[in-house]
């Protein structure tokens, strides 16, 4: 039982330290974004596993924290409220051309994360750009203009 | 490739899909099954049925039902009313062939290694004392009986050790 009490513990402990951490670190993966995930997956490791290093309790973590991944994609398909608390909602950056500086520095995204997402998506710059929205997976989508 | 050809393919990958769905259910099944047994404890560490209590005379020894494999496993020793001011406990070689000993609170005063098992002599001052013994099994073992024996009391206690 031990094993079930703290995967779903960690499980919720992490997914609220990352909602309430912010989209970006989860989506525009940068060095000192990687440095943290790093920490946070041996941090979590020392917390899950503790002195117990069976086999079985492995599964029972493996099969617990899938379980809950399972669950909450249920529970997110059925309660959309739900859905919006753990994911949120997508945050539009440009607007018509109009960047929206407080929706940037709410998402901490700075100039250089719109132009690089822009690039990917084959504007030079931002002047070409008609909407960038953060969508809820912490990638910024492009629309450019015609 | 024609086009009729690459949609035939595709109708095959939507079946393939189709069947895997149902090993899916019967894999989430699978889960749900193995949660109740752990929050049950009969895969170990805590839960309703993951210790049992032995009582013989005035001891009583609470073991897990459910050992796992080179995860730290603690047996408690309860004794009521003891006698005399020292108290030997044999720690059977059969429990000791799959398990390492790892320590002992309090610690025994005198301990000894033998073909029988471990001997360990604790002193106490009062009447009601309590030993906590840890052992780590090594390997895992079958379901098997285990001797432990306290002064003149037997108490027989079985365990199953996942991996």
């Amino acid at each position: 039982m031990d094993s079930v009490v703290r995967g779903t513990v960690i499980y919720f402990l992490v997914l609220v330290i990352l909602r309430a951490t912010g989209r970006r670190s989860a989506g525009e993966m940068k060095t000192f974004d990687l440095v943290l995930l790093l920490i946070v997956a041996e941090t979590t490791q020392q917390a899950l596993l503790g002195d117990d290093f069976s086999i079985t309790n492995a599964l029972v973590l493996l099969v617990t924290l899938f379980s809950i991944d399972i669950l909450l994609s249920f529970t997110k398909r059925w309660f959309p409220v739900f859905e919006e608390l753990i994911d949120g909602r997508p945050t539009v950056i440009i607007r018509d051309g109009h960047l929206d500086e407080r929706a940037m520095r709410r998402a901490r995204i700075d100039r250089e994360d719109l132009l690089v997402a822009a690039r990917q998506a084959g504007a030079p710059n931002l002047t070409t750009v008609r909407h960038a929205v953060l969508e809820i997976n912490g990638k910024i989508s492009i629309v450019k203009r015609d | 490739m024609q086009h009729s050809d690459l949609d035939l393919g595709d109708l095959r990958k939507v079946e393939a899909r189709g069947s895997l769905r149902g090993a899916q259910r019967v894999a989430w099944t699978g889960f749900a099954i193995i949660l109740i047994l752990a929050v049950l404890g009969f895969t170990g560490s805590g839960g309703v049925f993951a210790r049992t209590i032995m009582t013989s005379g005035h001891t009583e020894l609470d073991v897990p039902r459910v050992m796992r494999r080179q995860a730290s496993q603690e047996l408690v020793l309860r004794i009521t009313d003891a006698g005399s001011h020292r108290i030997d406990v044999l720690v059977p070689s059969s429990l000791l062939e799959i398990a390492a000993f790892e320590e002992s609170a309090p610690a025994p005063s005198r301990s000894e290694a033998g073909a029988e098992g471990l001997r360990l002599e604790f002193d106490h001052a009062t009447s009601d004392f309590v030993i906590r013994m840890r052992i780590r099994p090594e390997n895992a073992a079958w379901p098997a009986t285990y001797i432990l024996t306290v002064e003149q009391e037997r108490l027989a206690f079985s365990s199953l050790v996942l991996p």
